[in-house]
């Protein structure tokens, strides 16, 4: 065969090989973005039960001041590391509010009588829904973002990525995830609402 | 609701309008015959050697005499060995037997054949087929149906009607297919529940339960072929519930759709994939889940100890993400 035409042959391939190794690095580096995203809609939803929870706190604990001031300036903290989309700001305000945001629940689910408590079960549940969404999110990221390193770290991904700049990303290891939240558990709670309704 | 005419028959919730048995049937176990797996492994080999002159056959011509020969042998001896052993019979007993043992409403699926007519089977091709499963096959064929990413027809064998432990009403269709494996790899002979044999029966779930809450979207998430990312319909945020589910809106808003298909929700359908291999329909206020097990025992009488557990284990898998999908 013409050596030209195994030339162009080798540069068709190898032409092929990088348009589709950088389309792969593009897309999972999208899908990345797109699992922080997903995270970072969670969180939000996370902030807008805050208010709720503060109405039930006010309600179940008139004398409880610090822990509610306590919890304002967490979600202050993390609603503005959100707007900012700074991740590592981000793990860290919402493990402040996650650990505030149990530790409130824990203290109405103890001190709550009569309607605070039922509007508690309510919002417990809301909260756990929501906690599990933050969990899965958070798998979701880091299991696209083990795809996405993988690419980078493999032939040819590795070179095509260091000429278009892409880097790999930082996974949540425990030591910086968001922790979820150690919120009363369901007997706890249950046990809150028989003494309500005994009392 | 209007889709899946979801209907609560007395006390019984039961999804597309299926009607509910006023009793349970119950069936002996019958006297049978067993055959030894050895035996039944070898009708298995040269039932699959005849596939294979079968297949030589386009090219050499003389093979084809040899390939339908080892076909024809091997199909007749495994119906016999089906008669010997009562397998119909016994799965029917089985099933009873679980019903009874759950206080579940059961009646079998009652197969197709031909229409007779004043006790002589009529001329015509027609077949009767259980209403049940003519309305099963309608609104599920995609799922039930054999595609790359699901190698199992599914053709139920026995329906029940029940609620789990914590009142959650559903609708249960379950099938038995004997598994062969005396070729296959060691990953195949063993199972979940940690026995090994070259024998073994596939046990298929289809079950449908109501969410408490309308999602207004009606989609389909069939398996994937091999895990692979077939990048058709919709694509989810994670990359390994794409790999895992084809997932294709019938109806609804996109926006809907992303509500349902929540991280929560792709994360335990990932993990339901992995054990179960299942596939999904969801329609509106109603969730299908079609998925199977292994039980490597060669002996049916012996699946009734592990089937509760089976189907224990697989309900509390299908349930468990309710909260995220509807109520």
């Amino acid at each position: 065969m013409d050596p030209i035409i195994w030339i162009v042959l080798i540069g068709a391939v190898a032409g092929g090989a990088y348009v589709a190794s950088l389309n792969a690095i593009t897309r999972k580096e999208a899908q990345v973005d797109a699992a922080w995203s997903g995270i970072e809609v969670q969180l939000a939803r996370r902030h807008d039960l805050v208010p709720a929870l503060v109405t039930t706190a006010q309600a179940a604990l008139s004398h409880e001041k610090s822990l509610l001031a306590e919890l304002a300036a967490a979600q202050d903290a993390a609603r503005m590391a959100l707007q900012r989309h700074d991740k590592a700001e981000i793990l860290d305000s919402e493990a402040a509010l996650g650990a505030v945001i149990g530790r409130l629940v824990r203290q109405i689910a103890t001190g709550a009588q009569g309607v605070a408590v039922q509007n508690l079960a309510l919002l417990q549940r809301q909260i756990e829904v929501t906690e599990d969404q933050i969990a899965a999110a958070r798998r979701i990221y880091n299991s696209n973002a083990a795809a996405y390193n993988g690419r980078l770290a493999g032939f040819p991904g590795k070179f095509i990525a260091e000429w278009h700049g892409h880097q790999p990303v930082e996974l949540w290891t425990s030591g910086k995830s968001i922790t979820a939240l150690d919120v009363t558990s369901a007997d706890h709670l249950a046990k809150g609402l028989d003494g309500s309704r005994q009392s | 609701m209007d889709h899946d005419l979801a209907h609560r028959s007395g006390a019984i919730w039961s999804p597309l309008g299926l009607v509910v048995p006023p009793a349970s049937e119950t069936y002996a176990k019958p006297n049978r015959r067993r055959v030894p797996g050895v035996f039944k492994n070898l009708v298995g080999m040269v039932l699959l050697v005849g596939l294979v002159l079968l297949v030589l056959g386009i090219v050499i011509a003389p093979l084809l005499f040899w390939g339908f020969g080892m076909v024809f042998v091997a199909g007749f001896t495994m119906v016999a060995i089906s008669m010997l052993e009562r397998s119909e019979q016994m799965t029917l007993w089985l099933f009873s037997e679980l019903a009874r043992d759950k206080r579940w409403r059961f009646r079998r699926a009652i197969p197709p054949e031909p229409e007779s007519t004043g006790g002589k089977k009529a001329r015509q091709t027609w077949r009767q087929v259980d209403p049940a499963t003519i309305a099963l096959h309608a609104q599920l064929e995609p799922l039930m149906r054999v595609h790359p990413g699901y190698l199992f027809p599914f053709e139920p064998q026995g329906y029940f009607w029940g609620e789990t432990r914590d009142g959650m009403p559903f609708f249960l269709s379950l099938s038995l297919i004997e598994i062969q494996a005396a070729m296959a790899s060691e990953s195949i002979r063993q199972d979940q529940h940690g026995n090994r044999s070259a024998n073994g029966h596939m046990v298929q779930m289809l079950m449908a339960y109501p969410l408490g809450a309308d999602t207004g979207v009606e989609a389909f998430l069939r398996s994937e072929f091999l895990n692979r990312n077939s990048r058709r319909g919709y694509q989810a945020e994670s990359i390994d519930f794409n790999r895992r589910f084809e997932l294709r809106m019938i109806a609804g808003e996109e926006l809907d759709l992303v509500r349902a298909i929540s991280p929560a929700t792709q994360t335990a359908m990932i993990d339901l994939a992995d054990r179960y291999q299942v596939q999904f329909l969801l329609r509106r206020d109603v969730i299908w889940v079609m998925g199977h097990d292994r039980i490597m025992q060669p002996d049916l009488s012996t699946l009734g100890d592990l089937m509760p557990k089976i189907l224990r284990d697989f309900s509390v898998g299908v349930s468990d993400f309710r909260k995220y999908l509807g109520g």
